[in-house]
């Protein structure tokens, strides 16, 4: 008896102990990760080269707590190594780097121009096979560097990468001209029936850089990190960018505009002209696709509510017509940025609207003959655009304030 | 049954007492001096035990003597029972030749004893036991029975309110150490004849008084036909505490989780009564056993059913999340920050990052040193004398919270981890429970520190398919959960207001008397005003 | 006292040894064969377990409360009894370390990627061995307390996951080949059909007649969550990715973005389904003692379990050195033996019970008055 319980005691503690001296295989201690709040992927010709901005967690919290003396640190720190696919060049961070970099945390991914033509697959490849990576993070496509984006300072947020995050759910949320594009959903859209993809883009705007925490002394820093234009993907790889308004129309026909405005010229009755600034709150677009014959054509149905954010024609809202005149205005501008945004496509030759989709799932049968010359048949498409506009509220006022000021000429 | 248990209980007397004196048991004899002389001899003499004889004049000044053990019994009652068998031992009774037998014996006991609790005893073992007990032997010259007094008191601690288990709301008596007060408090609460009291000794040295408490009808046949034959089958020398009882009779050995119930307080005992449930109140400890119970039962207060019934919910979903706050929490801590950092907000681990810097130990050892230094914290506190108690206060709170901190050798996250941990392992109403979870703790932490989160669920399930298989007196532990029994979910974690609660739990109450209530007797205000 | 168990807890027995390894690895493989219509695949599946559930459950309600491998030997006589305990046994505890291999790999892959398999093995007999126990009766009731955690779980994750959900990927509905689609559903009715189980647990229960009832709501359960996780997989990522993806549940919870605090939470998911895996690897390490145990009529089970969870440990961190192999065998090598198992013994012990019925009809004659 006694000398079974001993033995089950022993076979216990001998357990416990190997549990307690070898079991660390995946332990990893917080002082011992490098957190990445950005990365950026660059393509110079031969190599990958990988940019980490890594966070440094103590002068984070100095920064942000307002404690801790001795001068301002950077709480981030940017460096790069290079490899012949992404994973050997990060690999090589181990050589250079007293820590393990830790991607859980990753907020962008910065995709600078050159290896955006090369191709998105091995990013989208090492992003699935692997569990320490996210697969919400944003990608940012950049015209120059990868790297320079990640180095550059951001007003108010310490961690430009969480930063950028932040800029671009702001963005799409309040104004959406350019989306959030999850790496998720670039999987999907470049292995989807289109084949094309978008990313929006981040520029440095000023010449000089905002690397310097001196910067931070005076009012204004010299550059800023903005949201641009739009890069084209197609397969994966990027074409071409798109302008501003034609990334507008491609959301509103890719119907993920949430907020947005939009600026209508206005006339008033002595024929001044002037600006109507319409705050968009709610946007739904369906593309659908039809059969005219043998051509395929598309009609992108657009339901569109707003509400007055400025004026300045010298108008008495309550005027019958004005509201019409003003519902009209949008009409016409959202129209025209449809059409404008379908034509780049069309001249771009890449289906970035999801029409493919849209038309695999309403024309099964015919899919099968399409799908395998979509370009022509894309190009070929012609969109017919039907805007219902709503004005759902006129503000606070009534009466423009440049109208109280014409009637007191008089 | 009651007889059964009876032959039982009397053999168990005499199989202890035969372990104890040898020889055969020894009769009164007829010669007084006899007798006294064996009696102390049987008691092993001793200054306290007290002897007086005394002559009465009626019967040719035959002697009696009176025995007892001093202190063990109440003063005042010996000393009006002596006055007044003095005033009768010189008293010339006419009577007392008029024909009828001159029998002391039958004298003292029908009309000059004044104490209420009377019985007889006819060999030295039973005397001298009752002796032990507190009762006092009348023993006649001549006679072969001796009279045996119900004398028991001395001093004992009032009923105070219980220490360990306070409310704000409902009664404010705690059982003491004494059977006979604890007994008294339940039938002061429980005026019903079907209240009953069976009466055991266990130990053959400390003698112990125990008693089973349960309400004819209500409890379950079974249940206490079972208490009764595990309670018979303990063979001990001594019981100082419920806790040697609660050992040998839950259902099983090896489990860190408490089997049995124990309350100090009156009315938890009689709720525990009306549902059921059965009590053992063990003399010497105000600490009464109840069983069976349910896992639930160890995360509800006596208070639950005085207060409102929204705050006694919100309360008990409270209690549950603390208990898993207090197992879960620092291996949760460790598994989070040392294997899935993922899952925290990045501000969140950059701040946490921050204060690691810098700090020695892994996160696991860490967390360890803390946890044992609160334990040790804890112990202190339990065991030190009153008066030092503001100097540990200020070397637990200060030293080794803030200037632990301070010199770097624990990161701040782990002493708001470990404080918190602590002060939700105060919120479980049952200590006992409390100590389980403090103990599985530490098991959880090193597997969370070994394998991360899958280590802590392995863990989890370890511990759900212990529960799951344990019972307390064959009634599954996690009652209402698994089985399910959805009438009872009204009083686990959600506690529904009284006039909802028209059954007594399934499976603890006799199946042939569950209801408790009328009908109907939801408040409404519209009828009550017309 | 003879364990019972009850209808509510035989449901969750039967839903944990279904739905663990199914909504594991299946959802990917279905929707690289069917595409999107590969919950219709799920469908047919489940319609195919729910006719075996009830094959099942109708040869279950012929046994009177006898012991699975008593009652064999009581109908076909002492050597088919012991044959067939033995081959399931033997069966069972081939099923037990391919589940275990598969969900080692599978944590593994998810979290603890440096950590020794076998230490992982070792941990989960461990587990399931402590289970198996605590009896049958404890199995089933914490496999109840698990099913009311994932019951809460589910539509807290589908609530979380609503906004990202668009229907439009699922259209055009049927776009698929029948054929694809009825080869989809095959996987899933492999280990739908693990159902079989319950032969041996009707015994322990406590309404045996209402074994027909469970069964149903058992495979009903874990098939619905087969087809939910597909519908989940489809419609967030679409048909192209989902293929891509080896744990497409994990994927799913992978994308959660609830503000800044609600996100990531696939480890915790996970987490919680390592609970239902730990009930499946102890019904299946239970049916596998239950049947060695009565069949070679061993003395102590206590014993045979300890026995057989080592001989697991060392199968399972010996056998396969190479971890793609196993999950190739998990998922397609393993199904025919499933199918032979699981459909083709019951149904032989069914055609079994239909000609002796008269003979057990006179041996009852005999035995009774």
């Amino acid at each position: 008896m006694s000398i079974r319980m001993k033995s089950v005691l022993g076979a216990v503690l001998l357990i416990f102990f190997a549990m307690i001296t070898t079991g660390c295989w995946n332990r990893i201690e917080l002082n011992e990760v490098a957190i990445t709040s950005a990365t950026g992927v660059d393509w110079d010709g031969e190599n990958w080269i990988v940019s980490y901005q890594v966070l440094i967690p103590a002068a984070i919290s100095s920064v942000m707590g307002g404690s801790g003396g001795g001068g301002p640190k950077s709480p981030i720190i940017v460096y790069s190594t290079k490899g012949r696919t992404i994973r050997d060049a990060i690999m090589h961070s181990y050589s250079e780097s007293p820590r393990k970099l830790f991607f859980a945390h990753n907020r962008v991914v910065v995709i600078g121009e050159k290896a955006l033509q090369r191709g998105v697959n091995e990013l989208i490849d090492v992003y699935f096979r692997n569990s320490s990576t996210r697969e919400t993070v944003s990608v940012l496509a950049t015209p120059g560097t990868a790297r320079r984006i990640l180095e550059q300072f951001m007003q108010l947020q310490a961690i430009s990468g969480a930063g950028m995050k932040e800029i671009i759910l702001s963005e799409m949320k309040n104004t959406s001209i350019l989306p959030n594009i999850p790496v998720y959903q670039l999987a999907m859209e470049v292995t989807g029936d289109a084949k094309s993809a978008v990313v929006p883009e981040i520029f440095v705007s000023g010449k000089e850089d905002t690397s310097s925490l001196e910067s931070f002394g005076t009012t204004s820093i010299p550059s800023k990190l903005k949201l641009g234009r739009l890069a084209v993907l197609k397969g994966d790889k990027m074409i071409g960018w798109m302008n501003r308004k034609e990334s507008l129309g491609a959301a509103y026909l890719r119907d993920s505009v949430q907020q947005s405005y939009i600026v209508v010229p206005c006339e008033d009755d002595k024929g001044n002209t002037g600006f109507n600034t319409i705050h968009i709150l709610k946007s739904s677009t369906k593309v659908i696709p039809k059969l005219k014959g043998k051509q395929l054509a598309f009609t992108a149905d657009v339901q569109v509510t707003g509400t007055l954010m400025e004026s300045n024609c010298a108008q008495d809202l309550y005027k019958p017509g004005v509201i019409q005149s003003l519902e009209q205005g949008g009409q016409q501008q959202v129209g025209i940025l449809l059409q404008e945004a379908w034509a780049k496509g069309q001249q771009m030759n890449t289906d970035i609207f999801g029409a493919a989709e849209k038309t695999h799932r309403k024309f099964p049968k015919q899919w099968k003959e399409w799908s395998k010359n979509w370009e022509e048949v894309f190009k070929e498409a012609p969109l017919e655009t039907k805007v219902k506009f709503r004005m759902a509220r006129m503000g606070l006022s009534n009466k423009s304030f440049r109208y109280l000021m014409d009637k007191k000429e008089k | 049954m009651p007889n059964d248990k009876n032959t039982i209980s009397s053999g168990k007397q005499n199989s202890s007492l035969s372990g104890k004196v040898k020889q055969a048991e020894q009769v009164l004899l007829p010669d007084l001096d006899v007798n006294l002389e064996r009696l102390h001899r049987f008691l092993g003499g001793g200054e306290d035990i007290a002897c007086r004889t005394l002559q009465h004049r009626s019967f040719d000044n035959t002697r009696y003597a009176l025995l007892y053990i001093d202190g063990i019994v109440e003063g005042t009652s010996i000393n009006t029972m002596l006055l007044s068998l003095l005033d009768d031992a010189n008293n010339q009774y006419s009577d007392s030749v008029s024909g009828e037998t001159p029998d002391l014996y039958r004298h003292l006991t029908d009309r000059s004893i004044a104490i209420g609790r009377l019985s007889e005893v006819s060999t030295i073992e039973q005397a001298g036991y009752a002796m032990l007990e507190g009762c006092t032997v009348l023993v006649v010259d001549g006679c072969l029975r001796a009279i045996v007094m119900d004398t028991c008191g001395g001093k004992t601690r009032a009923v105070e309110e219980p220490s360990s288990q306070t409310v704000i709301r409902g009664p404010k008596e705690g059982f003491t150490e004494n059977l006979r007060t604890n007994t008294s408090l339940i039938r002061r609460i429980i005026k019903s004849p079907d209240l009953r009291f069976d009466y055991k000794v266990i130990g053959h040295q400390t003698r112990t008084n125990v008693a089973v408490v349960y309400l004819e009808g209500i409890a379950e046949q079974e249940i206490v036909k079972e208490v009764h034959r595990r309670l018979d089958k303990i063979d001990i020398d001594g019981v100082l505490e419920s806790g040697y009882i609660e050992e040998f009779i839950q259902d099983r050995a090896f489990t860190p989780f408490p089997l049995l119930q124990n309350t100090e307080r009156p009315d938890t005992a009689s709720a525990a009564l009306l549902e059921g449930q059965v009590v053992i109140i063990v003399s010497g400890t105000p600490f009464a056993l109840v069983a069976p119970v349910t896992f639930v039962k160890f995360f509800q207060s006596s208070e639950d059913y005085y207060q409102r019934y929204d705050i006694a919910t919100f309360l008990r979903i409270i209690r549950m999340a603390s208990f898993f706050i207090s197992m879960l929490l620092p291996s949760l801590y460790i598994a989070i920050t040392t294997f899935h950092q993922e899952m925290l907000p990045t501000s969140l681990l950059i701040s946490l990052a921050a204060q690691r810097e810098g700090i020695p130990f892994p996160a696991l050892l860490e967390a360890f040193l803390m946890e044992i230094t609160f334990e040790i914290l804890r112990e202190a506190g339990v065991r030190m004398p009153r008066i030092i108690g503001p100097a540990i206060s200020i070397v637990g709170a200060l030293v080794l919270g803030q200037a632990a901190v301070q010199a770097g050798i624990i990161s701040a996250a782990m002493v708001i981890v470990v404080s918190f941990t602590a002060i939700a392992s105060f919120v479980i109403p049952a200590v006992n429970m409390g100590i389980a979870a403090r103990l599985i703790r530490f098991v959880l932490m090193i597997l969370a520190g070994t394998f991360g989160l899958f280590g802590i669920m392995s863990g989890l399930m370890i511990l759900l398919a212990h529960l799951c298989g344990l019972r307390s007196f064959g009634k599954p532990y996690m009652m209402p959960f698994a089985p399910f029994v959805a009438s009872n979910l009204k009083d686990v974690l959600l506690r529904v207001p009284w006039w909802a609660m028209r059954k007594r739990p399934l499976n603890i109450s006799s199946d042939n008397n569950l209801i408790r209530e009328g009908t109907g007797q939801k408040p409404k205000p519209d009828q009550e005003g017309a | 006292m003879k364990p019972a168990i009850s209808t509510a807890q035989t449901v969750a027995l039967i839903q944990s040894a279904i739905t663990p390894t199914m909504v594991l690895a299946l959802p990917s493989v279905m929707v690289s064969i069917a595409h999107h219509d590969a919950w219709i695949s799920g469908i047919v599946a489940a319609i195919v377990g729910l006719v075996m559930a009830l094959g099942i459950a109708m040869i279950g309600r012929a046994n009177k409360g006898q012991l699975f491998v008593a009652w064999m030997e009581s109908r076909f006589g002492r050597p088919i009894g012991v044959t067939v305990g033995i081959m399931l046994g033997i069966y069972y505890f081939n099923a037990f370390c391919v589940i275990v291999r598969t969900f080692a790999n599978f944590v593994s892959d998810i979290v603890l990627d440096a950590t020794p398999l076998f230490l992982l093995t070792g941990i989960m007999v461990l587990v399931a061995a402590f289970t198996v126990m605590q009896g049958i009766e404890a199995i089933a009731r914490s496999a109840f307390m698990v099913l009311l955690l994932i019951m809460v779980i589910i539509p807290v994750s589908v609530f979380i996951l609503y906004t990202d959900i668009s229907f439009e990927r699922l259209i055009p509905v049927l776009d698929t080949n029948l054929v694809r689609i009825a080869v989809a559903s095959f996987p899933p009715i492999g280990l739908l059909s693990e159902v079989s189980v319950l032969l041996l647990i009707i015994p322990y229960m406590k309404k045996p007649a209402s074994c027909l009832r469970a069964s149903l709501i058992g495979t009903l359960l874990g098939s619905s969550q087969l087809v939910l996780v597909i519908l989940l997989a489809l419609t967030i990522f679409g048909q192209q990715l989902v293929p891509l993806m080896s744990y497409a549940f994990v994927n799913v919870m992978a994308i959660v973005e609830v503000g800044e605090f609600l996100e990531r939470i696939e480890v915790f998911t996970v987490s919680v389904w390592f609970l239902t895996m730990y009930i499946k690897l102890a019904v299946f390490l239970f049916a596998t003692v239950h049947c060695l145990f009565h069949s070679l009529r061993l003395h102590s089970e206590r014993h045979t379990v300890i026995g057989i969870s080592i001989l697991a440990v060392a199968t399972t961190s010996g056998e396969w050195p190479r971890n793609m192999n196993t999950g190739m065998m998990a998922t397609l090598v393993n199904m025919p033996v499933l199918l032979i198992m699981n459909i083709a013994m019951p149904v032989l012990i069914a055609i079994g019970l239909l000609i002796t019925r008269g003979k057990s009809k006179q041996k009852g004659g005999m035995q009774g008055p």
